[in-house]
């Protein structure tokens, strides 16, 4: 095994080792959150708060510069896994016709749609949905971030 | 050395793919402003979708998310028609295609930045092929089917995708603002949906770390729309029949899971120009080329390639200077009127316990509120300080916001059991606030004060209030704030508020 073969796992093992470490930081406060919330009975308690996350991070933040670290010396190294340039890949074989033919469908599917567009936005402005797509834009959309 | 230097340069100064990346991602979020203060942009351009994937809950987004956005459509499909999204996707599809996904997507950015980790790297194959299927299964469970199931049967807003799975809306959006101190009561809400929206993040950006892009092709719906439309997009990769010898080095080549250069999974990012050694490969827009061979066999002649440089940089001039406007007018000039205007002299009737302290007229804890008058959508008025004496509940809601709909049955609960000794009132944001009266027509809350907040009131700045939804404030029978948090209530909670504010009296 060569040296940069060597470099690259250990950097893939640190990733996976970051990721994980944060994904469990996670469900380790939701966890200890949801059973002091049935252990208090309290109703104000929470399951997260800048403190608790603070608290469960920081110890993961070392790998995290680490990791960047071998990044940036990886690059300024120059190892790379190397690419398999023009090698044909198992499983998949090239079809003959790598191209697919445009003409006159293409054109006319183009100038089509074209005019569905501008007919469905003006539809659209007139029905209201441009003011209800900034409605929604303009607050925070809360499903949508996952806060809850 | 110099020529060390030089030749470094050569072999890693941004492609132009990236530039555009770069230049995309900077467009999308140029509200810079949010990031600092932890507020999101509520400029007029929130109503213009951007091509690519960007979460509009982010602090810098200044334009919707088209994903996003058509999720909310289709939810809303059983009164108002979507045509207006449908309309966008299908004028970037026919115009872009997946070219979006290549030079003007952040996240795609993003994923490219990711991968570059030297790690091992996961070769495409039959099961990344098979995987890229993946993402039409993604569009019609989560962004197509729960939206108008929810929506048209039950009510509900539920943006599936967006809820369940988007990265870019938990890296955005969530992280973007929970990063900010200001919004340290947001942390409040976060629940086993966070939980679950942080590890599947963490996952994908692992994957994208091993392989290619797998969040553009195994996940991404946007992607599976806009991939559609790619065969007869005017933009794209296109071949030259007369000069393609069918040597397949431009598939093999390929890093995405192609069958066909152009094809639904092609994202246009025009590697394989470089790899065609017949010069039969270009990218185009109509019969425009925007980048083609030039060296080797078929190679455009250099007169072409001179022309096509000298518009290249007439185009990014232009885009730059259009970045710049971009800049001053979401950062400077379109400041909403509740952040620039000054706020309102406090017009306390009746005095605080210490009136001599200025410090204790605001909304955080153990401050006393502002005094305000409303008129009410009942037709009457409504003075915070005419309401000394009792309990005071606050809620910020809005008609759009899910969880500000689903807490509101309980606050007028709550004032029907406490008639006399509390006032509930509900302050509609500013935005959508002209729907709020239609909307409340017949929900039968009864009990609560409805108000609006408009730009001249600016009700929400008085009660530290924001975009996020809904906050919930509680005074005290002295007008004493004891509770001021940005997250939804339960019934006991807001019982247990209420007994807290009358204790705190005594």
């Amino acid at each position: 095994m060569t040296r940069n073969r060597v470099f690259l796992i250990v950097q893939a093992v640190l990733c996976a080792l970051v990721a994980t470490l944060l994904a469990a930081a996670a469900i380790g406060l939701y966890i200890e959150g949801t059973a002091g919330q049935a252990e208090t009975g309290s109703l104000f308690s929470y399951i997260y708060t800048r403190e608790k996350v603070t608290a469960r991070l920081s110890p993961i933040l070392p790998l995290v510069f680490a990791s960047l670290g071998m990044t940036a010396a990886g690059w300024i190294l120059g190892i790379r896994e190397k690419e398999t340039v023009g090698r044909p890949m198992p499983g998949l074989a090239v079809k003959k016709s790598v191209a697919q033919k445009a003409g006159r469908p293409a054109l006319f599917m183009r100038t089509a749609f074209l005019i569905l567009a501008a007919a469905l936005i003006a539809a659209g402005v007139m029905n209201g949905g441009l003011e209800d797509v900034f409605t929604k834009a303009a607050a925070i959309c809360m499903e949508c971030i996952g806060l809850g | 050395m110099d020529k060390k230097i030089f030749n470094w340069w050569n072999a890693h100064r941004p492609t132009a793919r990236r530039l555009s990346q770069l230049y995309a991602a900077l467009l999308y979020n140029a509200h810079l402003k949010g990031f600092v203060e932890g507020r999101i942009f509520t400029g007029s351009s929130k109503a213009i979708c951007v091509p690519g994937l960007n979460c509009y809950s982010c602090p810098g987004a200044v334009g919707a998310c088209p994903l996003g956005a058509l999720q909310n459509a289709l939810n809303a499909a059983g009164h108002t028609a979507p045509w207006y999204m449908l309309g966008i996707l299908c004028l970037y599809g026919v115009i872009l295609g997946r070219t979006v996904c290549g030079w003007f997507c952040p996240i795609g950015l993003l994923q490219e930045l990711l991968h570059k980790i030297p790690t091992p790297k996961i070769k495409k194959g039959r099961t990344t092929r098979a995987l890229s299927y993946l993402k039409y299964g993604i569009l019609l469970v989560f962004v197509i089917a729960l939206p108008i199931w929810y929506g048209v049967t039950q009510g509900k807003t539920l943006p599936g995708f967006c809820k369940y799975i988007c990265p870019a809306g938990t890296l955005e959006g969530a992280v973007g603002l929970l990063s900010n101190p200001r919004n340290e009561t947001s942390f409040y809400q976060l629940k086993l949906l966070f939980t679950g929206k942080w590890v599947i993040m963490l996952a994908v950006g692992l994957g994208c770390v091993f392989c290619w892009r797998a969040f553009c092709r195994f996940l991404c719906p946007l992607g599976a729309i806009y991939g559609l439309f790619n065969r007869f997009a005017f933009t794209g990769v296109k071949v030259d029949l007369e000069k393609c010898n069918g040597c397949g080095a431009c598939v093999r080549n390929c890093r995405m899971d192609v069958r066909h250069v152009g094809d639904h999974e092609c994202i246009s990012c025009g590697k394989c120009i470089s790899f065609c050694a017949q010069g039969a490969i270009a990218l185009k827009c109509g019969s425009l080329t925007l980048k083609g061979p030039e060296t080797g066999k078929n190679a455009d002649p250099e007169s072409a390639v001179r022309k096509r440089r000298l518009w290249g940089r007439i185009l990014w001039t232009i885009a730059v200077l259009a970045l710049a406007a971009l800049l001053i007018w979401a950062n400077v000039l379109s400041a909403p009127k509740s952040e620039s205007m000054p706020a309102p002299e406090p017009a306390v009737t009746e005095a605080p316990a210490d009136p001599a302290a200025d410090d204790l007229i605001g909304a955080e804890v153990g401050q006393h509120l502002m005094d305000f008058s409303t008129d009410t959508l009942g037709g009457g008025e409504f003075r915070l300080s005419d309401w000394r004496g009792k309990v005071v509940v606050i809620t910020l809601w809005a008609t759009y916001c899910a969880p500000c709909v689903e807490e509101l049955p309980f606050f007028d609960r709550l004032q029907a059991e406490h008639p006399d000794s509390l006032a509930v009132l509900a302050i509609h944001h500013k935005i959508g606030a002209k729907k709020a009266e239609k909307y409340l027509a017949d929900k039968g809350w009864d009990h609560i004060i409805f108000c609006l907040d408009s730009d001249e009131k600016n009700l929400f700045g008085i009660v530290n209030g924001s975009e996020t939804m809904p906050q919930t404030i509680v005074l005290n029978q002295k007008g004493e704030v004891i509770y001021n948090v940005q997250a939804p209530v339960t019934y006991e909670q807001l019982e247990a508020l209420y007994a807290q504010a009358c204790v705190s009296e005594k």
